[in-house]
């Protein structure tokens, strides 16, 4: 039966149907029964915090399903998504881990299924299964790599557009190929965009128009066509 | 203090290994070989753009482990690391490093720490730079 906001709730992560495809939940039998016992399902509706940046780490954060924000606050006050974490990962490791206050916010993109390990929980479930120490390492790499990419980018890009260009050529990684062009799903606002590459909502708006003008990119409602890969990479210094 | 663990508990697995200054210990977009342990010198950590526009990232102190991410997810170097002195270093093939940790729920812990410092230390460096 679907749920009010259409996610597969799943109780049980024994259960869960879309386990397999988890980085982190996707484990043997026993950690899998251990994680089940220590967490606590919730559904969240679009636009929910689930911690916030400076808050003391009460626990982490599973997402069974949608999609959260990552952000932080640039040291002049500007808002900055770090990533967007997709369904199985993990978020507020890195201060649970270490005992610190939360680094970054967490904020639900669209509704969202998540289940919150305690602290204390969570450490104890890391000293028992050394595949759960693996699949966290891997979601902390994977957080630190996707952080890297963002100092690298607006470290090193020159222009605005640069970053934009940047940005786009990465999500056409996983885009679909088709006559036109590649074809990839834009689910976030201008808004959201600009703080991706550290910018106002009106750059991003007058940039986008820009590419459209050059025939190197083309809108059709929430689908993005990148019409001249080369043209864009040669765009790119970094 | 966990890098020391984690160095103690490699000792006898590892090759010590000696760099002058300007060397390089790994390049950017090579592929993961294993993990380096600095035991002295500083290393400097740099982004290498594709018109050899470099940007230094951050330095290395001694204890510091280099290479721990790219070890576990196996995907390539993001960045190039170089001796900005002379330098020794500890390195420990990837096999034998995930070997030895999971004879150890202590030592696991302390890889988690350090990569939980290094998650900490890239958002500090993403607050610092669009502050700018």
């Amino acid at each position: 039966m679907p749920s009010p906001y259409n996610l597969a709730i799943s109780e049980r992560c024994g259960q869960c149907p879309v386990r397999a495809s988890h980085a982190f939940c996707n484990m043997q039998p026993e950690p899998v029964e251990a994680l089940d016992s220590i967490k606590f399902n919730a559904a969240y509706p679009k636009g929910a915090l689930l911690f916030v940046e400076g808050e003391q780490p009460r626990g982490v954060y599973i997402l069974c399903g949608g999609r959260v924000k990552l952000t932080t606050t640039s040291t002049e006050g500007r808002t900055l998504i770090v990533k967007i974490a997709n369904h199985g990962e993990i978020l507020g490791a890195s201060a649970a881990i270490l005992g610190k206050r939360y680094e970054v916010s967490a904020e639900t993109l669209e509704p969202s299924q998540v289940s919150f390990i305690r602290r204390e929980d969570f450490l104890r479930f890391l000293n028992a299964y050394p595949e759960a120490c693996m699949h966290t390492a891997q979601q902390l790499s994977e957080k630190y790599e996707a952080a890297q990419r963002e100092v690298r980018s607006l470290g090193l890009a020159h222009t605005t557009s640069e970053k934009l260009a940047k940005l786009l050529l990465g999500w056409s990684a996983e885009g679909e190929s088709t006559p036109q062009g590649t074809r990839m799903q834009v689910l976030l606002t201008h808004e959201e965009i600009a703080q991706m590459i550290g910018t106002t909502r009106e750059t991003v708006t007058r940039l986008l128009s820009d590419f459209k003008r050059k025939k190197l990119i083309s809108v059709k409602g929430s689908s993005l066509f990148l019409l001249a890969k080369d043209r864009m990479t040669d765009m790119v210094s970094i | 203090m966990s890098a020391s663990i984690i160095d103690s508990t490699l000792a006898g697995h590892e090759t010590l290994l000696r760099f002058r200054t300007g060397e390089t210990l790994f390049s950017e977009g090579d592929p993961p070989r294993g993990v380096y342990v600095l035991h002295s010198g500083t290393v400097q950590l740099l982004f290498a753009g594709k018109n050899g526009n470099a940007k230094p990232l951050r330095e290395t102190q001694p204890g510091q482990i280099l290479g721990l991410s790219c070890v576990v997810t196996q995907r390539p170097h993001d960045c190039t690391a170089t001796a900005a002195e002379p330098c020794e270093v500890a390195f420990i093939e990837r096999e034998e490093f995930l070997r030895t940790l999971d004879d150890s729920p202590a030592v696991w812990f302390c890889v988690l720490r350090i990569l939980s410092s290094e998650v900490n230390a890239a958002y500090d460096d993403i607050r610092a730079i669009s502050g700018r």
